[in-house]
């Protein structure tokens, strides 16, 4: 039995959407479950107050679950998407953006569950500083969803340009590798940030009238931690408008692909790690605001240095794109 | 197509070079975060000893880079010596 | 939280009205099915969330993935509908209209403290 190109691609269009949608659905879940816990960990610590916890949580969650839905999207094209007479390449550009949009909302679905979870407890502990908490948390939650952006927009230039004119042979693994780069390290920082957006949110309970200094400490913190996913964006960008010269070589396929794994996992770490920096910095920042200035600088440097392993990923990424 | 043997190493290797790379950059990316954070934490406790607490976090940071610092050399050597 | 419904859905109102009069017909309807159904997600979450506190860790996850599960088709079923007649319902308007009530929440904090007040839930008991 032959299966014709046509089958292969609606196949893998398929495969990508159930990517996309599984993995979004399951860190909005995971963030939505975990912000739910913390919910009714806070109204048993205060059970008065339980309306306003219950509408602090909803705020979070419908902002926490923009991932999901930007990864609803992309699936949705995905289905709906017309196979006819394309070429055996858009197979794995779809695998791609399923790969690409899944798993950049997976960090930013279960990061900005924790800012959602941190102000239900900040809620409890602190009711006058409500709608303070409530702006801190929307600003950490909304930028927790940015590396799911950066995932959404590989995904759409890998659905939607034409890539029939490059040659099979190794085009298909620069695909795949462009939405493997952006995805994985998009993980990191979405994570990271909402572990730092979680401390800033407790520490805004803690001393409403320092919201505004913790507000911008945290903001530079999550700034900083954003660079891995940029780092895996930049790859993917490179492996997707750099068109490399046809090749039945093994060589010629699996130095782009390796590329993208090696700063798609590379980037995982130092964005997780550069937010547990930025949360303790915030936390000091929130117990002795005087210290502001001295806590940012050291919180810089310390994530210049955790940066430094994402920094390796992208030269060795680079290394074997451009000299291999 | 027919696969020739020098091909398959090298291109085996280039995968490896990836894989190391970036499963290696986890660690220690994960860990100097959590000292550096510890750092902060101390610092924001007692700001006199600033200078000691940054130097001290700099030299474990440093230390827990070494993983990382091995994951590129092997990543290096798979690239240019296999 | 009611308010914050009504916000969106007047928001999504005038924008498809301002469409509607630039001769966008198919932008105009394919976000105001996206808003609506945006709107309704919300609601929908709003009766169903609640419900998860208080659970185990476990079971409000398996909760929330479950209320997940419900709302996401109903997005789909929407985003499904565009994409099979694209030519009277835009699908990236309805893709938009599907962020109208996260767009108001975001943009509430810019709005005058007279409407903030009702929709924001500033609490008058604890103002001091």
């Amino acid at each position: 039995m032959v299966i014709s190109d046509d089958l292969w691609v609606q196949a893998a269009a398929f495969v990508g959407a159930g990517f996309a949608v599984g993995f979004g659905a399951i860190g909005a879940a995971l963030g939505e479950g975990y912000a739910a816990g913390r919910a009714g960990q806070a109204i048993s610590h205060n059970p008065s107050l339980s309306d306003d916890i219950v509408k602090t949580m909803l705020i979070g969650q419908a902002v926490a679950e923009s991932a999901g839905i930007f990864a609803l999207v992309v699936a949705m094209l995905l289905v709906f998407k017309d196979v006819e007479g394309e070429s055996l390449l858009s197979a794995f550009a779809y695998l791609g953006a399923g790969l690409s949009m899944g798993l950049a909302a997976i960090g930013s679905g279960v990061g900005s569950g924790m800012p959602a979870g941190a102000a239900c407890e900040g809620v409890a502990r602190q009711p006058a500083a409500l709608s303070t908490i409530r702006t801190n948390m929307l600003v950490g939650s909304a930028v927790c969803q940015t590396p799911s952006v950066f995932g959404m927009v590989v995904a759409f230039m890998l659905l939607f340009i034409d890539w029939a004119d490059r040659p099979f042979w190794p085009t298909w693994a620069a695909l795949l590798g462009a939405g493997i780069s952006t995805g994985f390290s998009a993980i990191g920082p979405g994570l990271g940030n909402g572990i730092t957006a979680n401390e800033a949110t407790l520490g805004v309970a803690r001393q409403p009238e320092t919201s505004g200094t913790l507000t911008n400490t945290m903001l530079i913190g999550l700034t900083v931690a954003q660079s891995t996913v940029i780092y895996g964006f930049l790859v993917s960008l490179i492996l997707l408008f750099i068109p490399k010269p046809e090749s039945m070589a093994m060589v010629a396929w699996a130095a782009p692909l390796s590329a993208g794994i090696c700063m798609g996992l590379g980037g995982i770490g130092p964005g997780i790690g550069e937010g547990i920096t930025a949360a303790y910095a915030v936390r000091r920042v929130a117990r002795d605001v005087e210290q502001n200035v001295l806590l940012t600088r050291v919180m810089l440097v310390g994530q210049a240095v955790s940066e430094s392993t994402g920094i390796y990923s992208l030269i060795v990424s680079l290394l074997l794109i451009f000299v291999v | 197509m027919e696969i020739q043997g020098a091909d398959m190493v090298r291109a085996a290797a280039l995968l490896g070079a990836g894989i190391a790379m970036g499963l290696g950059a986890i660690g220690p990316g994960v860990g100097e975060g959590y000292a550096a954070g510890k750092a902060c934490e101390a610092i924001g406790r007692n700001p006199k000893e600033a200078g000691l607490l940054t130097r001290t976090m700099l030299v474990g940071q440093a230390v827990s880079e070494s993983t990382g610092i091995y994951s590129l050399v092997v990543a290096l050597l798979l690239i240019f010596v296999v | 939280m009611e308010s914050v419904a009504k916000r969106a859905l007047a928001l999504t109102l005038a924008a498809c009205l301002i469409l509607a009069v630039m001769g966008r017909l198919a932008w105009a309807k394919g976000l105001a099915l996206g808003g609506l159904v945006s709107v309704v997600n919300f609601a929908l979450m709003a009766w169903l969330l609640p419900k998860a506190v208080g659970m185990s860790r476990r079971r409000s996850e398996g909760w929330a993935f479950g209320s997940l599960a419900l709302r996401f088709s109903l997005m789909a079923l929407a985003l499904g509908l565009c994409l099979y007649k694209p030519q009277s319902l835009s699908v990236a308007a309805c893709a938009a209209g599907l962020f109208v009530v996260q767009l108001t929440l975001l943009t509430d904090r810019f709005l005058p403290e007279r409407w903030r007040e009702a929709t924001w839930g500033v609490n008058e008991r604890w103002k001091t």
